[in-house]
């Protein structure tokens, strides 16, 4: 049977561990969620400029498919000898 | 409460019999001198005894207190490490967000530039047939 002195130390010791333990979990936790701000931080600046990229390519293309379009205009208003026929530029 | 005024009464009371006692010294009688001592030595042994008692009290307060210090950190650790899980739990889903968000942009892209190259090719077969009319005019 174990005595009372020794149950109330190892009672203590029980207690010290279970907060050490809990310090131990709340220091890693900090360190985790540091490391995934910063990922996140990352991941924002680069949607950031993806979706500049893509303005600039939405843009493009709105450009080319007119610039196509222009190309055909005259061929459909005019009455002049050309042979070439009007293709669908879609 | 009932410690301050027991003080009180006991250190008025010494005070008293400490002047009765001087009193007694004059007045000189043999008995009256050791009685005098004795009251002196008991008056002693009883302010020794209150000091004790209030040793005692200042003692079982630091205990409660450490005790209260020793909970209070326990219970702010535990709210530390709730608070933190949260913290976690919201920035992954942040990420999680973000990132479907960045490779759907991403996907939109790739197709973009196919675009670009389709037209930009189909632009320069056009200039070529163009200037080889133009050319085939002179």
């Amino acid at each position: 049977m174990i005595s009372n002195r020794e149950s109330a130390r190892r009672s203590r010791m029980r207690k010290k561990q279970q907060i050490e333990e809990l310090q131990s979990q709340v220091n890693q936790l900090q360190t985790i969620n540091g490391q995934l701000s910063q990922k996140l931080i990352n991941l924002l600046e680069n949607n950031h400029e993806i979706l500049q990229e893509n303005a600039q390519l939405k843009e493009k293309v709105s450009t080319l498919h007119m610039v196509l379009s222009d190309v055909f205009a005259p061929l459909r208003n005019s009455d002049d000898s050309s042979s070439m026929k009007p293709k669908s530029a879609s | 409460m009932s410690q301050i005024l027991s003080e009180t009464f006991l250190s008025g009371f010494m005070i008293l019999v400490q002047s009765l006692s001087v009193v007694f010294l004059y007045c000189g009688t043999s008995s009256g001198a050791s009685t005098v001592t004795q009251v002196s030595e008991e008056l002693q042994a009883l302010l020794m005894e209150e000091r004790k008692r209030k040793r005692k009290v200042s003692n079982r307060e630091s205990a409660r207190r450490s005790r209260m210090r020793k909970k209070k950190h326990l219970d702010d650790l535990t709210a530390e490490l709730t608070q933190l899980r949260e913290d976690n739990h919201q920035i992954i889903m942040s990420l999680n967000i973000t990132m479907q968000r960045y490779l759907h942009v991403e996907a939109e892209n790739s197709v973009l530039r196919a675009q670009t190259n389709e037209l930009s090719g189909r632009l320069e077969s056009l200039e070529d047939i163009i200037t080889f009319l133009q050319w085939k005019q002179w």
